[in-house]
């Protein structure tokens, strides 16, 4: 399978999603002024993804910032990993945020409680 | 043969130059013009009218040339006489039109009309289309430049009617240039842009057309030049032949001569001078046939000259109509961009039209003004309407405040803070007129509002459909009892109460369709304590984007920076908020819409202790009405006298209640399901006469009020109810 790989710009994240290695990752801000046109590919490939899913997928999530339709947006990649962890596969979801930014921890708290799936928290900070 | 060619060239331009020089420099034209003058005058003085109005023309076109107009017109005019005095129609027709266009230039338009109109009637009688079309259009223009839009669009579309109808392209495409300016300048957008559009189509296909005859006009010239050149070679090749042939001729002729000298050595001396005659008459043949070839070959070189300079010349012309062709372009580009701009301004005015129907929305400054002593709002939307909206009400002794942050910001973020408005205020009301002010419940609001905005929304659940809501902080503050309620949709609730900050948490979801839409929301619940501080706020403040690295604000540095200005003044705070942020954000954009709401509490006098004007508190007052808003309107004016009121959906109700209790006075309805209200007024009337009715009709209903009368009521208030005037009649029946 193709590797997902969108380069970041101003108001869209960093994709890279790697079937071979096992890690996805996501990376920046997210406010696209059009959110389906950029999730609507990264949804695709991971339904296709989900169809043969690897033993183990490492989901990172490195966000600043999102705005609330991209909330939707990661919920919905978090529902497809859900159906990867149905078919007996392991999805361990690493959330990453700024060591100061308590709502953006709060936040993937949240999505952990909605979403069933392995969260882990780090902090990371700016160099 | 280079150097020929550039002598020519030079030759042939001085000459040209001296001959242009002779046309158009404004003193050879004043010299033609008297030359003109004295040649008018003496064929005036023969009596030829003929002549002298041909010079009385010309000299009106030498004046307009040199923008002497005054003289222009009064030649024209001149002329114009005696040509209408031999009924002269064509050129009375083209100095009408000249007359036009002069006065065009002096900007005497309501006088070039009537000049293009007299060109206009000779043209029709004539049935000159083309010109017609022409008189009409500079009619439409002159209108145009006089600002009456529509005369010019009733011309112009007559104009286009013909030039259609004779397949004039060009002139049909002016009338839609014409007609669009027009239409713009009225206001009507929609009819200037389609006519603007087919402006644009016919001028594209018209340039088209014209580049393409270009290219076959320019192709056409090529392959002449081609044959010339051709023609040229093959006439210097014969040249060379018959040069060639001369010297050969020559040689045998030597050979022949030297051979007949040893033959015949005693005839030689005649013999050879025979032979030598023959052959100098030869040479001298040949030489002439020479000349002349050559003299022909120098003919051409010079006719190709002269040729290359017209060449030139029409590569010039070339040049000239593709560089207006350019202009023409660019002007056009440059109309389109301004057509965008002024789109985009109206777009914005509309916009910021809505803007004052949006802050006429928002609570007014004298509300909080009344109710609070201390406290700031900071409102900055990003665009110019706002997605961040707060709303507050008061009932009693009771003070509802929200802050909210509608999905998306700018237009679609207004829309949705209006239902926001509009549903606060339909919850609260319908709350608090129905049971007691105290039952008010934070979470029971936001609940609510949820599922209003759900239904409103015909929100489903599917996939594909936006879940726009709001997130929102709700508090209710009850001054009597000095407690406070919060409840939250992802907006926290922070107070600083003795330098501390107490962070209150919100409910994780949004008040929309969500996962958790069954989850109740939580109400929370404290003592209010004198000078808490309480802040409720969007999360445009902390998202904001600044700093060395371009990070968030963040919640933690908001938290900070409240705890380090919680002391001053409210106003003294908000200038510091307003500081930090700016200072964060630098050059970069406003990320959100950014709202922030501090209040101080300081407890205050209970609002039953204000002086009342009327106090009804031993009567009962009937209502008989079936619409909710008009009952609540009428409660929210009434519950300030303490009067006990009853409430009835119908007529049948009401006569059932006035059977069976004391009334002091009903206000009746007239349209209400099952007894309408002047059934009802007979019925009660029938068997209590004493009990004042008071009938509410729609202004403007004469009739309904004589109905009223008639079935026996008291009197009647027109709807909408006008309270000076409403109070007033409950005071004479009470």
């Amino acid at each position: 399978m193709e590797k997902l790989v969108i380069p970041a710009t101003e108001d869209t994240p960093e994709v890279n999603f790697n079937k071979e290695n096992g890690v996805f990752l996501i990376s920046g801000k997210s406010l696209p002024e059009d959110v389906i046109e950029f999730y609507s590919p990264i949804f695709s490939w991971l339904e296709k993804y989900a169809t043969d899913p690897n033993e183990t997928t490492r989901m990172q999530v490195k966000i600043i910032y999102f705005n609330s339709a991209s909330q939707r947006a990661l919920n919905e990649i978090f529902t497809i990993l859900g159906r990867v962890t149905m078919k007996g596969k392991t999805v361990e979801v690493e959330w990453l945020y700024h060591e100061d930014d308590d709502e953006m921890k709060e936040a993937g708290k949240e999505f952990a409680d909605i979403t069933q799936l392995s969260f882990h928290f780090k902090s990371f900070v700016l160099n | 043969m280079n150097l020929l060619f550039r002598l020519i060239n030079c030759i042939t331009f001085l000459l040209l130059f001296s001959f242009a020089l002779s046309a158009g420099t404004q003193d050879e034209i004043k010299v033609q013009i008297e030359n003109y003058k004295s040649l008018a005058g003496k064929y005036a003085s023969e009596g030829n009218k003929g002549e002298e109005s041909k010079y009385l023309t010309r000299l009106g076109y030498l004046y307009w040339q040199i923008g002497a107009l005054q003289e222009a017109v009064s030649y024209f005019e001149r002329s114009l006489d005696i040509n209408k005095s031999l009924n002269n129609q064509n050129p009375i027709k083209t100095i009408y039109n000249n007359l036009g266009l002069i006065y065009t230039e002096k900007d005497e338009f309501q006088q070039a009309i009537t000049y293009f109109e007299k060109s206009l009637q000779i043209n029709n009688a004539r049935g000159d289309k083309t010109e017609a079309v022409s008189d009409l259009i500079n009619i439409a223009l002159s209108f145009q430049s006089l600002g009456y839009y529509a005369e010019s669009n009733m011309k112009a579309e007559k104009a286009l009617e013909s030039a259609l109808g004779i397949n004039n392209l060009e002139l049909s495409k002016t009338c839609y240039g014409i007609l669009a300016d027009n239409y713009e300048k009225l206001g009507d957008g929609k009819k200037a842009s389609e006519y603007y559009e087919k402006f644009n189509t016919l001028s594209k296909h018209l340039q088209k057309k014209e580049m393409e005859d270009l290219a076959g006009k320019t192709k056409q010239i090529e392959m002449e030049v081609q044959s010339k050149e051709k023609e040229l070679k093959s006439t210097l090749d014969n040249l060379g032949e018959v040069l060639e042939l001369n010297r050969e001729t020559q040689l045998q002729n030597a050979l022949l001569s030297k051979e007949n000298q040893l033959k015949e050595e005693q005839n030689a001396r005649l013999e050879a001078e025979k032979a030598q005659y023959r052959a100098r008459e030869k040479t001298r043949r040949t030489r002439f046939i020479a000349l002349s070839i050559g003299f022909l070959l120098t003919c051409c070189i010079i006719g190709m000259a002269y040729w290359q300079l017209a060449q030139k010349k029409k590569a010039n012309q070339l040049l000239l109509s593709q560089n207006a062709e350019i202009d023409r372009q660019k002007k056009e580009i440059e109309e389109q961009r301004d057509l965008a701009n002024k789109q985009k301004k109206k777009i914005t005015d509309s916009i910021q039209y809505a803007q004052r129907i949006q802050n006429a929305v928002l609570p007014p400054t004298n509300f909080f003004n009344d109710n609070f002593s201390d406290y700031f709002i900071m409102y900055r939307p990003k665009d110019i309407v706002s997605g961040d909206f707060y709303w507050t009400t008061r009932k009693d002794d009771v003070i509802i405040i929200a802050v909210a942050d509608c999905t998306g910001h700018g237009v679609p973020g207004a829309f949705m803070s209006m239902l926001g408005v509009a549903y606060l205020n339909e919850i609260v009301n319908k709350i608090a007129i129905n049971k007691h002010i105290s039952t008010l419940n934070a979470d029971d609001i936001l609940n609510q509002l949820r599922e209003m905005i759900i239904s409103s929304l015909h929100q489903t659940g599917d996939s594909n459909e936006p879940k726009d809501g709001m997130d929102i902080s709700l508090c209710i503050m009850d001054f009597e009892r000095k407690k406070l309620q919060y409840a939250g949709a992802n907006n926290p609730l922070y107070i600083i109460r003795k330098g501390e900050l107490i962070q209150i948490e919100s409910d994780k979801m949004p008040v929309s369709y969500h996962q958790k839409r069954d989850i109740p929301f939580t109400k929370h619940e404290m003592d209010l304590l004198p000078d808490d501080r309480i802040y409720m706020f969007s999360d445009g403040y902390i998202d904001q984007f600044g700093g060395d690295q371009g990070m968030k604000f963040l919640g933690r540095r908001f938290r900070e920076t409240l705890l380090k200005i919680h002391s001053q003044t409210m106003e003294e705070q908000y200038l510091a908020l307003s500081k930090a942020l700016d200072d964060w954000k630098g050059n970069r954009p406003q990320l959100d819409d950014i709202l922030v709401l501090g209040i101080r509490y300081f407890p205050r006098k209970s609002a039953k202790q204000q002086t009342r004007k009327n106090d009804w508190h031993k009567k009962t007052i009937l209502i008989a009405e079936d619409t909710d808003v008009n009952y609540f309107l009428l409660t929210a004016v009434l519950k300030e006298t303490n009067a006990k009121l009853v409430r009835v959906k119908d007529g049948l109700e009401a006569v059932d209640f006035v059977r069976n209790n004391d009334v002091d006075l009903i206000l009746m309805d007239i349209n209400m399901p099952r007894m309408n209200g002047y059934e009802a007024t007979r019925e009660i009337k029938s068997i209590r006469k004493d009990i004042p009715i008071i009938v509410q009709t729609a202004m403007h209903f004469e009739d309904e009020n004589e109905e009223a009368f008639k079935a026996g009521a008291d009197d009647y208030i027109a709807k909408p109810i006008d309270l000076k005037s409403f109070m007033g009649k409950m005071e004479q029946f009470l």
